[in-house]
């Protein structure tokens, strides 16, 4: 895999990073036809269960939160990297970051979108959810803004919002790019969606100085987004386990790493999908390997650290649902999610062979799963065996929400190829910028790659 | 008229576990007075029977020699109640005027974060519509009268109770301390004139023994009594001061109102 | 191009704007009278005549319900009444109750007003706190529209309490 930056010609970046936006292969849509068809089943599926009610689901008494909760920490989880890593790289101003930010902005906005699709499947009444939003009315009613639930709104929709906003922004130059490029109806939407952009000094000098506040102000947005979807267990106090001062950390961690995790996943797939070998190199998936070597340490240290204080705690209730959750039913979860989240990345992400190759491609994968898992790990073990015995009862998910969820992967990656389909993956300007900016002197006799940076 | 919600109390209730002999019949009489569904055999199956109150069955020792030990457990009526911080749209709030914990169906929009966070499991999710008539599936099903709309009425209809609201899918229900009966006879006091007035303040006051829920009412051996748990005279207070009383969980400091009596036996 | 567009925005706005408004008065109120099995008038009997509503509605001061009528209620009158009327539609009309009492048959009238399901109203503490029957029954329609099929929100009933100190926790109607 290729190490070195090469200098690539304006007109071929032009051309290497529109091709996604180019005529698609049959295969392609091949792909986009079989996604719809997931889609179609489970909006079909998810009709079914508004009509008849929640009970064609698995969900049960004790078990009122199943797969779809999981689900829905799942793809929140998801959510996190995308923006957090554009933001922290293009703050610390890490050079290497130029082909990731936009891919990895995208896939938060598109992961959120379909996170935020969950508090409303498995809603019982959902044909009344406004009664969570905030409206003045003249019954004088309020949502209770010490819910939990209410937080999740209010963080969900403001971090949907700002990572639109954030993946939207910096795609300006790139619009004007394919405005001047495109005929027809593509090039109307791209004139909307330019914005009048023509690249004089002044519109970058807002641009990145927008950029520069953004990327500050996102940051705890993000944090706090997967904090608060944290709390929506750790502000319970019946569920045994679910009430640990670890867990804002913990989730944020996990979130952190999973999305890494879909961030490397991604990014192989951009590479091979649209031939950007040129862009996306072996340096990209290095560090992104790196990365995800530390967190994998991290979210271990954190499951450790919540499950030997249970352990030793050995308060019965909370006792009996680790001990359910290591060693009773939920076994093959547990092995599956602790092989997957650390035993597997730790051995082999330590090698550079493994993260610049596509063994790099299938453990960032593994990682996914693991973490699905470690999120069903959290949400139900802690329902069905409470704190009365007597009403424990196990759980398994049925067609309906087995149909709906995958429904929602299908229409992430649906979202996502049609993101490819009509914006670069990969930032135009940015990569252009990027060469602007690298350059390589003579220093003392000997010739070293140097950056230059804008102020 | 004063407000028929003015005035202090805190309803409370005793469970003498040395009295119960796990007849049940307080879920019967429970079920009746509230409209709680019958979910079907199916239903029951999957854990997703509905009863206000339940009988806890617990045994003790090894076959033969086993005794079972009985226990009902009702919506404790917390008074620091976990479910109520945690639903975002105050359908579970602690009513102030009654101190108990109410849970309004048509504020419900089914998050079921309230059962997830009552240590009891006394919440109770309506998985599907249970209602005898096969009303159409509309969303707004409770505006439509089905009378009007030509349909043949299931007799059945007839046996629920008008004061309490049948529950549509996706709601939450749960044990209201028999709030309609309370209701009514703090209406009956007022109608009859019989209320007092401090402080300029007309409050009303529903003698003790007035009011029972379904399942006091019923219970053969008196193992359950309600009351008034402010007033140092009522039968529930007294009893609530027994020796044997404990609380259920009561490490959560949850602070229910619903006490136990259980003599320890060696 | 750019006018088009604006133009365009605005037919949508228009369009939704209407739309919303049309479906809020729609399912706000309906005021259409369905066909009872006797023509009978309020505006007769409750304006013109000055009988009283408790006269016929008797429950309404002592329970939750107001109750229709027995076929015995009207019976009490109209053995007589309109029986020798000149006017034979009047007089049809009233042979119908006699036919009804005579056959111990009850008449079918059609149930106007409902409250929701999951709203428990007495009539009872309405009435003994000094609320008159046209208070709530013959809101903004004119006499002949009275007691016609009219539902009224919660906004509203929340309105009336908040200002006559009557209880505004979720209990006292909802159960």
């Amino acid at each position: 895999m290729r190490e070195e930056p090469v200098h690539i010609s304006d007109a071929q970046i032009n051309e290497d990073l529109t091709r996604s936006l180019r005529r698609p292969s049959l295969l392609f849509v091949l792909v986009i036809l079989a996604l719809l068809v997931v889609l179609g089943v489970g909006v079909i599926l998810y009709v079914y269960m508004v009509l008849s009610g929640m009970g064609v689901a698995g969900i049960n008494r004790p078990v009122q939160w199943g797969l779809f909760i999981a689900s829905f920490v799942f793809w929140i989880g998801l959510s996190h990297s995308g923006t957090l890593i554009s933001a922290i790289l293009r703050l610390t101003q890490a050079e290497w970051r130029r082909p990731i930010t936009r891919g990895a902005e995208a896939m938060t906005v598109f992961t959120v979108a379909m996170g935020a699709l969950y508090p409303l499947i498995h809603l019982g009444r959902v044909w009344k959810f406004y009664y969570i939003i905030p409206i003045p009315d003249g019954r004088g009613l309020w949502p209770n803004f010490r819910s939990p639930l209410v937080w999740d709104f209010m963080a969900i929709t403001t971090y949907l919002t700002g990572s639109l906003l954030y993946l939207y922004l910096p795609m300006v130059p790139d619009m004007a790019v394919l405005r001047d490029r495109s005929t027809g109806l593509r090039r109307q939407l791209y004139t909307l969606l330019s914005l009048g952009w023509r690249g004089t000094e002044q519109e970058w000098r807002h641009l990145h100085r927008t950029l520069g506040v953004f990327m500050v102000v996102i940051l705890p947005v993000a944090v706090s987004v997967h904090s608060i979807v944290s709390w929506d267990f750790a502000m319970a106090i019946a569920p045994p386990t679910w009430h640990s001062t670890i867990f804002a950390p913990y989730f944020v961690a996990g979130a952190i790493y999973s999305g890494l995790a879909l961030v490397v996943t991604i990014m192989w797939l951009l590479r091979w999908g649209f031939h950007l070998e040129n862009y996306l190199r072996a340096d990209q998936f290095n560090n992104l390997g790196k990365m995800l070597f530390m967190m994998s340490i991290i979210w271990f240290y954190f499951w450790f650290s919540d499950a030997l204080t249970t352990w030793y705690g050995r308060v019965p209730a909370e006792f009996e649902t680790l001990r359910q959750t290591i060693l009773g039913p939920f076994l093959p979860f547990f092995v599956t999610m602790i092989l997957c989240n650390f035993v597997i990345p730790f051995a082999t992400l330590g090698f550079r062979r493994v993260r610049t190759t596509a063994v790099g491609f299938v453990v960032s994968l593994l990682i996914n799963v693991g973490m699905y898992c470690e999120r069903f790990l959290i949400v139900v073990p802690g329902l069905a065996h409470g704190r009365l015995p007597f009403n424990w009862r196990d759980y398994a998910p049925t067609y309906v929400e087995i149909g709906i969820i995958a429904a929602t992967f299908a229409g992430f990656i649906l979202l996502y190829l049609l993101f490819t389909r009509f914006f670069p993956a990969v930032a135009i300007w940015e990569i252009k910028e990027g060469q602007l900016l690298r350059s390589t002197r003579d220093v003392a006799g000997v010739k070293l790659p140097t950056i230059t940076r804008t102020e | 008229m004063p407000d028929p919600s003015s005035g202090t109390r805190k309803w409370g209730m005793v469970i003498d576990l040395d009295r119960c002999n796990g007849c049940e019949a307080c879920v019967v009489a429970c079920r009746v007075e509230n409209n709680v569904a019958v979910a079907g055999a199916d239903e029951c199956g999957k854990g997703r029977q509905a009863y206000w109150i339940r009988v806890e069955r617990y045994w003790h020792g090894e076959f033969p020699n086993v005794r079972a030990s009985f226990m009902p457990i009702l919506c404790q009526q917390c008074q620091n109640a976990p479910c109520e911080p945690v639903c975002p749209v105050y359908a579970s709030y602690h009513d102030r005027a009654e101190q108990v914990n109410a849970q309004i169906y048509n504020r419900c929009i089914g998050t079921r974060y309230c059962a997830n966070n009552c240590p009891y499991y006394v919440r109770f999710f309506n998985w599907f519509d249970y209602w005898f008539d096969p009303v159409v599936p509309t969303i707004n099903v409770a505006y439509t009268n089905p009378m009007r709309m030509g349909l043949n009425l299931d007799p059945r209809r007839n046996q629920l109770n008008p004061d309490v609201t049948v529950r549509s899918r996706g709601v939450m229900e749960k044990c209201t301390f028999c709030i309609q009966r309370i209701r009514r006879a703090r209406l009956d006091v007022i109608k009859q004139g019989g209320f007092q007035s401090a402080d300029g303040i007309e409050h009303v006051k529903v003698p003790d023994g007035a009011v029972q829920p379904a399942c006091v009412q019923t219970c053969p051996t008196g193992a359950l009594v309600f009351g008034d748990l402010s007033d140092p005279e009522s039968a529930v207070s007294k009893l609530a001061t027994s020796e044997r009383r404990f609380r259920l969980l009561e490490e959560l400091g949850t602070e229910p109102v619903v006490i136990y009596l259980k003599e320890l036996r060696p | 191009m750019r006018g088009n567009l604006t133009k365009a925005l605005l037919a949508v706005a228009v369009l939704v704007v209407v739309g919303v408004a049309g479906l809020y008065l729609l399912t706000g109120r309906s005021s259409a009278a369905a066909t009872q099995p006797i023509a009978f008038s309020h505006k007769n009997h409750n304006i013109t005549r000055q009988i009283a509503c408790e006269y016929c509605h008797t429950n309404a001061q002592v329970g939750y319900i107001a109750q229709i009528p027995p076929v015995e209620t009207c019976y009490g009158c109209h053995r007589t009444v309109g029986t020798a009327s000149t006017d034979p539609f009047i007089k049809s009309e009233t042979q119908k109750i006699r036919n009804a009492y005579e056959q111990n048959q009850p008449i079918l009238w059609n149930r106007l007003w409902f409250v929701p399901e999951h709203v428990v109203f007495a009539h009872q503490p309405h009435i003994t706190s000094g609320v008159q029957c046209l208070d709530c029954h013959a809101q903004n329609n004119p006499p002949e529209l009275w007691f016609q099929s009219y539902r009224p929100g919660m906004a509203w009933c929340i309105t009336c309490h908040a200002g006559h100190g009557a209880g505004t926790d979720c209990w006292t109607c909802h159960k």
